[in-house]
């Protein structure tokens, strides 16, 4: 471990927690090193400063009152009910499945799906917006698209190549419409960029409206309307890339 | 009328468990949106935003542990959101070792203001203050600051290292700069 790593891991440590292995490396380091040892106690100055710094920050006095006044006509994040009521509820709902089943078999198409395809970009957007956590992390694009093909056993995940150059996030499978929707989250300069993959897309209606590579929007939603959006085919899967920013940086990744 | 007891007393635990959210995590987060925004109205909105959302959409989360990363991420991500245009700030160059730290003594920065420390923090780039505030909630780990900013665990470290060091060179430059001086 050279002296700039140990400096990094201290600075992130604080003083009095049980440190862990990497910690435990760089703390170690500090008795034979007078220069670490007096570079350590001039940070962890800096960092009392600044916690204290940051812990008075005034915060509002109605703030409290103004959360609880607005969230009070908001319904109530549903409670666990009680066991039996529970039970009532998975027979209502097995019940529930069989019946829906039973009309969507009676009701059904010739060929494909009725969901439209149309509704992909802004059901996906207020995915995003809404807040989700990733199924697994990795900055490497290509280690985030194996992720897929290891776990859920997607075919191919081809990224568009400059897209590829930029650091990755995570990535998280997404349930639509009894599908399974792909999702690549890409970080370009703290500007968001998302890919997602539907397998096997042709299946529905809409697919052949979908007419090779555009950046035309699809949809324009969100705050503002500000989301840019860009879809295209691959075989039989369809492709959906979305962001924050403007559609000229959506296009230079195509 | 009777009222149903279930519902009534789920209602109650529900609206308790809110409130008991609120009084755990509501100071946290309007001081890291204050960080974010810098500006208190906006602040006051995103932390309002954000239990707002937790209401609606917080019961969806299955593991409860993560409930504040919850709460931290969906106010960052609303700001992200929200922001129109890339802030304006000052962007400091660290010249030779990254985390070396300018020359200033542990003593000397104990007896700065708050109110001085706070506005270096304020002119960091909000790519080393975002982490380093976070950091200094002593709300998070430094890892579960890679988790709420889905950043990786290596980045925040050096942001958070890179982010102090720079808040250490605007104070010492502030210290150089001639205060009130008068021409004769």
């Amino acid at each position: 471990m050279t002296t700039v790593e140990a400096q990094q891991i201290l600075a992130s440590y604080r003083e009095g927690e049980t440190p862990d292995a990497l910690q435990e490396k760089a703390l170690a380091l500090l008795d034979g090193d007078d220069e670490l040892r007096a570079w350590y106690e001039k940070e962890k100055a800096v960092s009392n400063a600044l916690d204290l710094a940051v812990e008075n920050i005034a915060v509002p006095e109605h703030l409290r009152d103004s959360i609880l006044g607005a969230v009070k006509d908001q319904p109530a994040a549903p409670a666990k009910p009680r066991r039996l009521v529970r039970k009532l509820v998975r027979i209502a709902a097995v019940f529930t499945i069989m019946a829906v089943g039973l009309f969507a078999w009676m009701d059904r198409p010739f060929h494909g799906d009725e969901i439209s395809l149309a509704e992909l970009p802004g059901d996906m957007g207020r995915y995003i917006e809404r807040g989700f956590f990733f199924d697994y992390e990795n900055t490497s694009p290509p280690a985030l698209t194996a992720w897929f093909r290891e776990k859920h056993g997607v075919k191919a995940f081809p990224v568009p190549e400059k897209l590829a150059q930029i650091p990755g996030l995570g990535c998280e499978t997404i349930r639509w419409h009894d599908r399974d929707v792909y999702l690549v989250c890409f970080n370009n300069d703290d500007t968001l960029v998302h890919l997602f993959l539907l397998e096997g897309a042709a299946s529905m209606e809409d697919f052949d409206g979908f007419d090779g590579l555009t950046t035309e929007p699809l949809e324009r939603h969100g705050v503002d309307g500000k989301w840019a959006t860009a879809a295209w085919k691959s075989g039989d899967d369809l492709f959906l890339m979305t962001t924050l920013g403007p559609e000229s940086m959506l296009r230079s990744f195509l | 009328m009777r009222q149903d007891p279930i519902g009534k007393d789920s209602k109650t635990a529900a609206s308790a468990d809110f409130q008991n959210l609120v009084d755990l995590h509501y100071k946290g987060l309007f001081r890291f949106a204050m960080s974010l925004t810098q500006c208190e109205a906006q602040s006051g909105d995103l932390t309002q935003e954000t239990y707002l959302e937790w209401a609606k959409n917080g019961h969806r989360l299955r593991d409860s542990t993560k409930a504040k990363s919850w709460l931290f991420s969906t106010l960052y991500r609303k700001f992200l959101n929200e922001r129109r245009h890339k802030s304006k700030h000052r962007h400091i160059r660290i010249d030779f070792v990254e985390t070396e730290l300018p020359e200033v003594s542990p003593e000397a920065i104990r007896k700065l203001s708050y109110e001085e420390i706070l506005s270096a923090l304020n002119q960091l780039d909000e790519l080393h203050r975002t982490p380093l505030t976070l950091f200094h909630l002593r709300e998070f780990s430094y890892k579960e600051i890679a988790e709420t900013l889905e950043v990786p665990v290596g980045t925040v470290m050096s942001r958070i290292s890179r982010g102090r060091a720079q808040v250490v060179e605007i104070l010492t430059e502030a210290q150089k700069e001639p205060v009130n001086t008068k021409t004769l």
